[in-house]
C-alpha cells in the first residue's frame, strides 16, 4: 500500500509539472497569429499609465487588435528587443528614449518609416534624422524648488550658481549609474560646461548635495518631505501638484544655461509582418494619442496641434534645449560615468 | 540451530569498531546483552531492529530470515533508551498507536490499552500526558507501547539507565514478570552486571564488537572464559601467577602433584572477594588442610560497610586484594586466605581449561 | 545516536525532495545560469577573460573590500544593541514584550524604498524626532543631523534588523539550560565571568544564524546606501552591478561582477552552514524553558528594562509609524497646511474616484493577498520535502541544505536579470504571469522557512522516529502521525513569514508579472513614481497592518507548543 503511495506521489508530482510547462508553449504559438504585437515599458502599460486607454481608443478606431506587452524598465525592453533578434515577437516598440537608442540602431533592428504625422511635428524634436525612431513625448530635466522653503531671491537662476554655499545641503541629486534621470543630470552638465569643465561643476556640488539617491522616487521622496529645497526632476513635475493637489508649492526653475531635453521614441521592427498595421498604430500614437499620453506621462507632446490644460502653464518650457546625439553618448558613457565616480568618490 | 527464538549472525564496521557477533535465544527467553560502554551492544540492537544496514551475516527470527524487511515489518518491538515516547500523545493515545495501525476498532483499542496498562501496573494513567509521568512510569508506559504491537522479540535498551538503584530493582523484577506473563522472547540491553545476573535467563557479554561469552548467569559468574568477562561480572583480585610459590599451601597430594609451570605469555590468577577468607574471622575457618592460598602480612586499607558484610581492600606485596568479611577486622595486619579451588588461571586473558591447582573433584 | 540510514526507505527518500528541486532549479537555477554563463560567453565564444579582469580589477576590490566593512560593521553595532535585549526578553516578562517580537521582522519583509522614506521622515532634518526636539528646546537648526553619511548606513542597518536578532537570539536564549550558569556560579564565577565563558559560548549557534541573516540583507542592501549614506562614495557591488546591467546594458559585465559577489555569499554561508550543525549538536530537546516569569528586581533593572523597550519602541516603530501617520495626511487647497485626511483610504477601496494609480490599489490588494495565500501553502510542503531529505543524511555537509539558502544570497538585481533573460524566451498570458510570480515567491520564501522549520526538525529525537517504525508504522505513517504534529508550531510560524514576504517582494514580481498582474508593493512604487507619495504611504500602512496581524498572530499562537 505504501509503494503506491510513493508511486502515486510521483506521478502527480511530473503532470503537475508537466500542467505549468505546457501552457507556456501552447500560448505562444497561439499569440503569433492574430494581434499587433507592440512593447513598451512599465509604466506606460500599467492601469494608469497612458496604454491601455490609447489601446482602446485604437482597436475602436481601427479594427486592429493590439497586444500591449509590458517589457520591464526601458532599459530592460531594449535589452529584451536585442536579445529576441533571432526569434523576435514585437512589432513596435515604445518607449526607447534617445539616450539608449545607440544600441538599437546597431542592432539594426529598426525599419525607418516616414509617417505623415511628421509634418505635425518640429525638425527640431524628430531627434532620429533617419526616422527609425519616431518621437512621441518629451520631457525637459529640470530643478524643482519648494516655494515655501526658499524665497524668491533666493532661488538659483543657472546651474552653475548652484554650487553657491548658500545651497549647502539643499540640493538633491541623483546617481547617474543607477537611474536614467541621473544620467539625466549627468548628460546635461556636460551638454552645458562640455567634457572639460563639468567634473568641477560636480566636484563643487559633492558640498552642496544633501544626497545623491538611486533614483528619482527616493529623490522626489525627500523633497517632499520636506528634507530639502531643491530637486533633479522635470519641468512638468509641478503639473501634478497643480491637478492633483491644488498647490503651486513646487515650481521648476528655468536655467540659464538651457535644459537637457530627453525624448521618448516609438519604433517600427523591421522583423515585423504586420507593417501596416503596425504604421496605422504609429501614425495614432503620433496623433490621437498625444494628448493622452502627455497628461499620463507628464511629458510634452510632441505634436504641434495638441492643446494643452492649463495646468501645463506650471511647466514652463525652457528657451534652450540641449541634447547630445546618441551616437557621441555610447561612445563615451562608459568612460565618462567612470570618471564621474572615481571623482565623487574620493 | 533453534527453530524458534532468535539465532543472529551480524556483521557490521563501522567507525570505530567492527561488529562481527553470532548468539541464539531460545525463544521465550529472557537474555541480556551485557558489556560496557561502545562494545556495540546498543548496535547490535539497532542491527536486529533493521534501523541499521547489516553487511553479512544472518537474522532468523523464529525460523523467518528478516534481513531484509523493512523495519516495520519485522514485528519486533524497541523500547528506547529514551522511551521514546510521543509528547504530542497521552498514554492512551501512545499505547493505541500500533494498535490503530493494525487496524482494530475503537472499542477493541480501549480495552487492550486498559488490559495493557494494568499489566504493567499503571491502571487508570489513560488520560495523562508524557511530560506528566516520573522515570518509571514512562518506562512502563513505553513497555505496554511496545507489546500493543504484539511483537514476535521484544528488545530493551538500557530501559532502567535513567532511574534510581531502588526503583531499578523493582523495575527489573516488574520487566522479569512482565516478561513471565507474556512469554515474549526478549532480549535486554545493560551495562549492569547485577542487573542482568538477576533476571537473564541467558546473558551475553560483549566487548568490542564480539561476545566474550554466552550462557546462564551462574555459569557465566562462575566460570568466565576470559579475565574480561570475570572482571566485568563481579569484583575480583588479578594477581600474576609468579605469587603461586610463595602463598601456595598444602599443595595437593593426589594423583597429580603440583608443578610450577608459568605458561607463555601473561600468566596470572584470580578469585573472588567473598572467597577469600580473613583470618580472624571466626565464621568462616579456614580449612587449613585444604590446598589454599595464604596472604600474610596484608595490611588493611579500607574497610567499607555493606549492610550484610564488610568490603576489605588489603594490600600484600605490593598488590591489592579485595575480600569480604562478616566482621569488622580488629588489627590492622590481617592473613588472607583463598582456597584453590576457587582459583581460576588465565593466560593473555583466556582461560585455561585444567586447573592444576585444584584436586580433581573439588 | 546513529543515523538511519536505512536502505528499505531509499526510494522515499529519493523521491520526497524532488518537487523541491525541480522548483528550485527553474526559479532559481537556471535563471541564475543565465545570468552568469553570460560573464563567460561574448561574440568570440567562451572566456574566461572578463571574469578574470573583473576579479583582479583594483576597483573592484575596492568596492568589494567597502561592501564587506559596511556589512561587517553593521553586523556588529546590530548585535551589540540586540543581545541586551535579547537577555532581556529571555530572561524576564515585561508588558509589549510579545508586541515588541511579533514587530520584530516587519522590516526585514517590506519593500526597501519604505523603510528608507520611513527613516527620512523620522529622523531627516525635517522629520518628526527633529521637529519634536526643535519645538521642545526652541532650536533653530536641526539638531539630528544623522543622516546622509557613513554613520547613517550603519545605524539604518542596525536599527532595521537588530530586532530580528534579538527575537532569534532570544527564543533560543530562553531554552538554553540555567543549571550550567548556576554551576558557574558556585564554582566562584560573577555574573559577568559566568556570561563571556559560560553563556555566550552556548549562545553561538543563534548568535551566528541571526548574524548572518543580517550580514547578507546588509551586503545586498541597496537604497539604504545611496540614500542615507549620502553619495557615491559609499557605493556596493551591488550599485556597479545594477550599472552594468541596466545603465549600460553590459549584461556580461554584470555577470561577472555577479559572480564575484555570490562567491563571497556562498562562502558565507557555507561556513554557517558548517557551523550551524557543529554547535547545533549539542542543544535537543532538553529542559523546558527556563523561568521566565521574572520582573526585574533592583530599581536599577526596573529602569534598563523600561529605557530599552521605549528606545525599541521608539527605534523599529517610529520610522514604521511616521509611514502610517503620512499616510493619513493630505494637502488640500493652497494653502501647505496639511491636515488629517483619510482621502487616500476612501480613494484605495475605491469609494472615492482614484487619482492615477490609486485605482488600481483594491485589485492589487486582492492579487497580493491571494499570491501570499498560495506562496505561504506551497512553501510549507517543499520545505518539509527538503528537511526530510537533509536530515537522513546528517554526517555529510548536506549539499541539499546549501541549495535550500542560496536564493537568500542572491541578490534581487542578479536574478531579476536572470528572469528577465528567459523571459524574453517565454510568452504567454495571465496564468502564467500568475504562476511564474507564485514560484518565484516560493523560492525567494524557501531558504526563510527552511531555517524557521530545519533546526526544529533537527531536535525531534530520532528514537521517535525508530519508535514509530519499531511499532509498525512504514515511512510516511511515521511522518504524518509523529513528526508533522510536533513541527505544527515551526511550520506555521514559517508560513507567516513566507506569506509576509510575499506581500512585500517587489523585484521579482515585476520582472516576471506582465501589466495585467499587479501587487501591493508594485502599485506602490509607480505611486511614488507618480508623485502621490502619500498614496504609496496609505498602501505601506495596508501592508504594514496585514504584516502586523499576522506576526501577532503568529506570536501568540507560538505559546501552544509541547514541553517535553
Amino acid at each position: 500500500m505504501e509503494v503506491l503511495m510513493k508511486k502515486h506521489q510521483f506521478v502527480c508530482i511530473m503532470v503537475a509539472i508537466l500542467t505549468l510547462i505546457v501552457p507556456l508553449f501552447a500560448q505562444g504559438a497561439q499569440e503569433q497569429s492574430a494581434e499587433l504585437v507592440v512593447y513598451a515599458y512599465d509604466a506606460f502599460c500599467g492601469d494608469w499609465g497612458p496604454g491601455p486607454a490609447l489601446v482602446e481608443e485604437f482597436e475602436k478606431q481601427s479594427g486592429i487588435k493590439v497586444n500591449l506587452v509590458s517589457a520591464g524598465d526601458a532599459v530592460e525592453m531594449m535589452t529584451k528587443v536585442i536579445s529576441e533578434k533571432a526569434n523576435p515577437w514585437a512589432d513596435v516598440v515604445v518607449g526607447i528614449t534617445d539616450d539608449m537608442a545607440q544600441k538599437i540602431y546597431d542592432a539594426k533592428l529598426l525599419e525607418p518609416y516616414k509617417s505623415p504625422v511628421l509634418d505635425s511635428i518640429p525638425a527640431s524634436l524628430q531627434f532620429d534624422e533617419q526616422h527609425r525612431l519616431l518621437p512621441f513625448d518629451y520631457g525637459n530635466f529640470a530643478f524643482v524648488v519648494d516655494t515655501e522653503r526658499l524665497a524668491e531671491d533666493e532661488r538659483p537662476a543657472s546651474l552653475a550658481s548652484l554650487t553657491e554655499s548658500k545651497y549647502k545641503g539643499k540640493v538633491i541629486l541623483i546617481d547617474p549609474r543607477t537611474s536614467s534621470v541621473g544620467l539625466g543630470l549627468l548628460l546635461w552638465t556636460i551638454e552645458a560646461f562640455g567634457e572639460e569643465n563639468y567634473l568641477a561643476w560636480w566636484e563643487a556640488m559633492k558640498e552642496n548635495a544633501l544626497t545623491i539617491t538611486d533614483g528619482w522616487s527616493s529623490a522626489y521622496g525627500l523633497f517632499t518631505e520636506g528634507e530639502a529645497p531643491l530637486v533633479l526632476s522635470y519641468t512638468t513635475s509641478p503639473v501634478y501638484h497643480v491637478t492633483y493637489e491644488d498647490t503651486t508649492r513646487y515650481q521648476t526653475l528655468l536655467f540659464s544655461e538651457g535644459h537637457s531635453t530627453t525624448f521618448e521614441g516609438v519604433g517600427l521592427l523591421a522583423s515585423s509582418k504586420k507593417k501596416t498595421e503596425a504604421k496605422q498604430f504609429i501614425d495614432f500614437l503620433l496623433s490621437d494619442a498625444q494628448l493622452g499620453i502627455a497628461l499620463a506621462n507628464s511629458m510634452y507632446p510632441v505634436n504641434k496641434t495638441v492643446e494643452l490644460p492649463e495646468a501645463f502653464d506650471w511647466a514652463p518650457k525652457p528657451e534652450k534645449s540641449l541634447s547630445m546625439s546618441s551616437e557621441i553618448l555610447a561612445k563615451n558613457l562608459d568612460r565618462w560615468l567612470t570618471e564621474w565616480t572615481q571623482v565623487m568618490s574620493r | 540451530m533453534a527453530d524458534n527464538g532468535l539465532t543472529c549472525s551480524l556483521k557490521a564496521s563501522y567507525k570505530d569498531f567492527t561488529l562481527d557477533a553470532q548468539f541464539t535465544v531460545q525463544a521465550g527467553e529472557l537474555a541480556c546483552i551485557i558489556g560496557p560502554s561502545g562494545c556495540g551492544k546498543s548496535t547490535t540492537l539497532q542491527l536486529i531492529a533493521g534501523l541499521l544496514p547489516q553487511e553479512g551475516g544472518s537474522l532468523l527470527l523464529n525460523g523467518q530470515d528478516i534481513g531484509q524487511k523493512p523495519v516495520h515489518q519485522r514485528h519486533i518491538a524497541m523500547v528506547f533508551q529514551d522511551y521514546a515516547l510521543f509528547p504530542h500523545m497521552n498514554v492512551e493515545q501512545n499505547i493505541a498507536y500500533p494498535l490503530k495501525i493494525r487496524k482494530l476498532n475503537r472499542a477493541k483499542r480501549k480495552e487492550r490499552v486498559a488490559r495493557l496498562l494494568s499489566l504493567v501496573a499503571l491502571e487508570g494513567y489513560q488520560k495523562r500526558r508524557s511530560q506528566e509521568l516520573s522515570g518509571g512510569e514512562r518506562q512502563r508506559v513505553a513497555l505496554a507501547r511496545a507489546l500493543a504491537s504484539d511483537p514476535q522479540l521484544l528488545l530493551l535498551d538500557e530501559p532502567l539507565s535513567a532511574l534510581d538503584a531502588k526503583l531499578r530493582k523493582h523495575l527489573r523484577e516488574e520487566i522479569r514478570r512482565i516478561h513471565d506473563e507474556t512469554g515474549i522472547t526478549t532480549v535486554y540491553v545493560t551495562h549492569d552486571q547485577e542487573e542482568a545476573l538477576s533476571i537473564a535467563d541467558r546473558i551475553i557479554v560483549m566487548h568490542a564488537g564480539r561476545v566474550m561469552q554466552e550462557g546462564k548467569g551462574e555459569d557465566i559468574y562462575h566460570n568466565p572464559a576470559s579475565l574480561f568477562v570475570a572482571t566485568f561480572m563481579g569484583e575480583g583480585t588479578t594477581l600474576p601467577y609468579s605469587i603461586i610459590p610463595k602463598t601456595l599451601v598444602n599443595p595437593s597430594s593426589s594423583s597429580e602433584p603440583f608443578v610450577f609451570k608459568p605458561l607463555e605469555g601473561k600468566h596470572t590468577i584470580f578469585f573472588r572477594p567473598e572467597h577469600v577468607m580473613v583470618q580472624d574471622d571466626r565464621n568462616l575457618p579456614l580449612a587449613e588442610y585444604l590446598p589454599h592460598l595464604s596472604f600474610k602480612q596484608a595490611e588493611v586499607q579500607s574497610c567499607e560497610f555493606q549492610g550484610d558484610h564488610y568490603r576489605l581492600a588489603c594490600s600484600w606485596e605490593g598488590h591489592t586484594i579485595l575480600c569480604h568479611s562478616s566482621y569488622r577486622p580488629k588489627t590492622q595486619m590481617v592473613t588472607l586466605g583463598v582456597r584453590s579451588s576457587r582459583i581460576r588461571e588465565y593466560v593473555d586473558g583466556e582461560s585455561i581449561a585444567k586447573h592444576p591447582l585444584s584436586p580433581t573433584g573439588e | 545516536m546513529r543515523k538511519a540510514n536505512n536502505l528499505q526507505y531509499k526510494r522515499f527518500y529519493r523521491i520526497v525532495p524532488l518537487p523541491s528541486v525541480v522548483v528550485l532549479l527553474l526559479l532559481f537555477f537556471v535563471p541564475l545560469f543565465f545570468t552568469l554563463s553570460s560573464a563567460f560567453i561574448t561574440e568570440e565564444g567562451l572566456t574566461f577573460l572578463r571574469v578574470l579582469e573583473v576579479f583582479t580589477d583594483s576597483y573592484t576590490v575596492k568596492i568589494m573590500l567597502f561592501t564587506l566593512l559596511q556589512a561587517t560593521l553593521s553586523t556588529l553595532f546590530s548585535l551589540l544593541v540586540a543581545l541586551p535585549g535579547a537577555y532581556l526578553i529571555a530572561t524576564y516578562s515585561f508588558r509589549g514584550k510579545r508586541l515588541i517580537l511579533a514587530l520584530s521582522a516587519i522590516p526585514f519583509v517590506i519593500p526597501s524604498i519604505l523603510v528608507v522614506l520611513g527613516f527620512v521622515i523620522f529622523f531627516g532634518n525635517n522629520g518628526f524626532l527633529n521637529g519634536l526636539l526643535m519645538s521642545l528646546f526652541n532650536l533653530s537648526e536641526p539638531p539630528l543631523k544623522i543622516l546622509y553619511s557613513f554613520k547613517a548606513i550603519i545605524l539604518a542597518h542596525t536599527f532595521y534588523n537588530f530586532p530580528i536578532i534579538m527575537s532569534l537570539v532570544s527564543s533560543y536564549w530562553e531554552h538554553l539550560d540555567a543549571n550550567c550558569e548556576a554551576a558557574s556560579q558556585t564554582l566562584g564565577a560573577n555574573k559577568v565571568q559566568t556570561f563571556l565563558k559560560v553563556t555566550l559560548p552556548r549562545l553561538l549557534p543563534a548568535i551566528i544564524s541571526a548574524a548572518s541573516l543580517v550580514f547578507l540583507f546588509c551586503f545586498n542592501s541597496f537604497a539604504i546606501i545611496l540614500v542615507l549614506g549620502g553619495g557615491p562614495q559609499y557605493t556596493t557591488m551591488e550599485v556597479e552591478i545594477y550599472r552594468q546591467a541596466r545603465m549600460l546594458g553590459n549584461s556580461g559585465a554584470a555577470a561577472a561582477l555577479s559572480l564575484f559577489s555570490i562567491l563571497t555569499t556562498t562562502l558565507l554561508l557555507i561556513w554557517y552552514n558548517a557551523s550551524q550543525r557543529r554547535l547545533a549538536r549539542s542543544e535537543t530537546y532538553q529542559n523546558s524553558k527556563r523561568i521566565i516569569e521574572k520582573r526585574p528586581a533592583t530599581l536599577l533593572g526596573k529602569l534598563l528594562a523600561l529605557l530599552y523597550t521605549l528606545s525599541s519602541f521608539l527605534f523599529i516603530l517610529g520610522p514604521i509609524v511616521s509611514v502610517v501617520i503620512r499616510s493619513f495626511m493630505a494637502s488640500s487647497s493652497r494653502s501647505a497646511a496639511e491636515s488629517f485626511s483619510l482621502k487616500w483610504y476612501r480613494q484605495l477601496l475605491s469609494l472615492e474616484r482614484a487619482t492615477g494609480h490609486m485605482g488600481s490599489a483594491l485589485g492589487a490588494l486582492t492579487n497580493s493577498t491571494l499570491i501570499a495565500l498560495l506562496v505561504a501553502l506551497c512553501t510549507i510542503p517543499v520545505a518539509l520535502s527538503m528537511c526530510i531529505a537533509i536530515r537522513r543524511r546528517e554526517s555529510k555537509q548536506s549539499f541539499l541544505e546549501l541549495l535550500g539558502m542560496l536564493p537568500m544570497t542572491v541578490s534581487s538585481v542578479i536574478i531579476g536579470l536572470g528572469y528577465y533573460l528567459i523571459s524574453s524566451r517565454l510568452r504567454g498570458g495571465l496564468p502564467l504571469g500568475y504562476v511564474l510570480v507564485v514560484l518565484a515567491h516560493l523560492v525567494i520564501a524557501i531558504p526563510f522557512v527552511l531555517r524557521t522549520i530545519l533546526p526544529e526538525y533537527r531536535k525531534i529525537p530520532l528514537s521517535y522516529m525508530h519508535s514509530s517504525l519499531t511499532l509498525g508504522a512504514g515511512r510516511i505513517r511515521t511522518f504524518l502521525q509523529i513528526e508533522l504534529p510536533l513541527l505544527k508550531g515551526a511550520i506555521f510560524t514559517g508560513a507567516i513569514f513566507a506569506f509576509a514576504l510575499s506581500m512585500g517582494e517587489f523585484n521579482a514580481t515585476l520582472t516576471l508579472a506582465n501589466s495585467s498582474i499587479t501587487t501591493l508593493p508594485i502599485v506602490m512604487y509607480r505611486l511614488i513614481g507618480s508623485y502621490n507619495f502619500q498614496g504609496a504611504c496609505a498602501l505601506g500602512t495596508i501592508l504594514i497592518g496585514v504584516c502586523t496581524i499576522v506576526f501577532i498572530v503568529s506570536e501568540f499562537a507560538k505559546g501552544g507548543t509541547y514541553g517535553r
